[in-house]
Order: structure tokens, then C-alpha cells, then sequence
């Protein structure tokens, strides 16, 4: 009979890469944004994923059952790489030589990476679909 | 000592579902960390123990067919990328559909063998 744990470690994937997500939709809304609570602009942040059983935490040769799996958003890192300067003397943050200082995102690599955490949310779908297929199946046992 | 409800057949078929949920775990680790850096993919072999089990019975048929625990070992079958990670999501989720569709062949067999022991008992009457 399964145990349902199986879904837990793709749940903890969902939600690392629903995180994720909502990061990459934070830095393209801020993509403008040139006054922050911290001054200056904005800057890009990004989640920094581990994995729950890594190996420093021992690689369990023995199958465990016990042993937590699965992945979990460790940081949220901001991007320290220089704010773009965009020449605009009109603009109300501009410096005195004419540039304002502009958030260091950049909307094309956001994208990819929202496609690239789209993906691997719906892949960990796939893996619950099947580990229900397979719970599923476990109960025609019974109907013979 | 062997009987007709839970014979080789049973025991071989209820651990080939257990393992297959165990390396559903296993696959599913390895797809929940597809971003992780250095991950690295890990894997639940279990062909060489099922074969090593099946080796005692054909020589002794009436032995139960015993099975170590499967350990788990490192898929290096994906490139490791620059991240350090080498899970391949394809190839998992290959694994992940043969993992499914062993399981649900062993349930199928298990189904047979309780509709034959039913029809057996069924002749009684």
C-alpha cells in the first residue's frame, strides 16, 4: 500500500518552484523601479535551491524511509552585479551627470528562467500523476 | 515452507511493487532537484538483486526467495552541467514511466493469481 510520502517530495519541488516563480514575476514588475526601501534601485533576486538529502547531510546507501527528500528554497540572494545607467536627465533619479541608475534586470533572462521553472513544476505534476496511477492501481487488487 | 495463497509468486510480485514505490521516491527526489546546484541524480538499481533472488529458487524450488535491501547509487548517465547538477529531466521521466508500468504489471499478475486461486476454490463447490 503506498504510503503518499512519494508526493510530498514532488510537493516540496512545487513549491520551491512556485517561489521561484513569484521572484521572477517580483523583478520583472520591478524592472522600473528606480527608488527601493534600501535606496538606490532596485536589484534582481534570485532563490537559491538545495537539496534536502545532500550530501552533506550523509548519502544513505541503505534505502531510509525516514529520511526526509525532496527540495527547499535555502536563500533568496540579491544580484549584486552593477544597476544599468540609462541616460535620462529628465528623469527624477537622475545623477548629475544625466544617467539614472536602473534595476539590473534584465526581462530577457527572466523569461527563460520562467520557462525553466514552468517546466520542472509541470514535470513534478507528472511525477504525482503517475504516483496516483500507481495508488490507483494498488486498490484493483482487491477486484478480482 | 510454501503455500498456495502466498507462494513464491506473491512474495516476488509484492516486493517488485514495494521497490517500485521506493524508486518512485527515488525518481522523483531527482526531479524535485532538476534545479538544485551539484545534485547529483541517484538511483535504486534493483535488476541484480531480483536476479540474485531468483538464482536460489531455480536451483531450490521450494526455498522463499529472499531479497536484499536495494541500495541506492549515482545515476551518471546524464552530463553534469555547469551547475554541477546532472539530472537529465527526460531521462527521469522515462524512468518514472517504466517505473509506473512495472508496477502496474506486477499488480496486473497479482490480480491473475488471486482470479486463478479463486477458480480453483470455485471447483470445490
Amino acid at each position: 500500500m503506498p504510503d503518499f510520502s512519494a508526493i510530498d517530495i514532488s510537493a516540496s519541488a512545487l513549491r520551491a518552484e512556485r517561489f521561484r516563480m513569484e521572484l521572477i514575476a517580483q523583478n520583472i514588475a520591478n524592472v522600473n523601479t528606480t527608488r527601493t526601501a534600501e535606496g538606490g534601485p532596485y536589484r534582481r533576486k534570485e532563490a537559491v535551491f538545495s537539496s534536502m538529502y545532500s550530501d552533506q547531510m550523509g548519502f544513505a546507501n541503505h534505502y531510509d524511509p525516514t529520511r526526509k527528500q525532496g527540495v527547499g528554497v535555502t536563500n533568496v540572494l540579491v544580484d549584486q552585479s552593477p544597476p544599468k545607467l540609462l541616460f535620462n536627465p529628465d528623469h527624477p533619479d537622475a545623477q548629475a551627470d544625466g544617467f539614472v541608475r536602473m534595476p539590473n534586470v534584465n526581462p530577457v533572462s527572466e523569461m527563460v528562467n520562467m520557462i525553466a521553472a514552468s517546466r520542472a513544476y509541470e514535470a513534478n505534476i507528472a511525477a504525482i500523476q503517475n504516483y496516483r496511477k500507481m495508488a490507483d492501481k494498488a486498490m484493483t487488487i482487491g477486484h478480482v | 515452507m510454501q503455500n498456495a495463497m502466498f507462494d513464491n509468486t506473491v512474495n516476488l510480485l509484492s516486493t517488485t511493487m514495494d521497490y517500485s514505490l521506493r524508486r518512485h521516491k527515488v525518481i522523483a527526489a531527482n526531479m524535485a532537484n532538476v534545479e538544485t546546484p551539484n545534485f547529483k541524480a541517484r538511483d535504486l538499481p534493483f535488476d541484480a538483486y531480483l536476479q540474485a533472488g531468483l538464482q536460489r529458487v531455480q536451483s531450490n524450488p521450494s526455498a522463499r526467495i529472499a531479497f536484499q535491501q536495494p541500495r541506492m547509487v549515482y545515476d551518471t548517465t546524464g552530463e553534469t552541467r555547469l551547475d554541477g547538477n546532472n539530472v537529465n529531466a527526460e531521462n527521469e521521466m522515462i524512468k518514472l514511466m517504466k517505473n509506473t508500468g512495472r508496477y502496474s504489471l506486477a499488480v496486473d499478475l497479482m490480480k491473475y493469481k488471486f482470479t486463478t486461486l479463486r477458480e480453483a476454490i470455485r471447483l470445490g463447490k
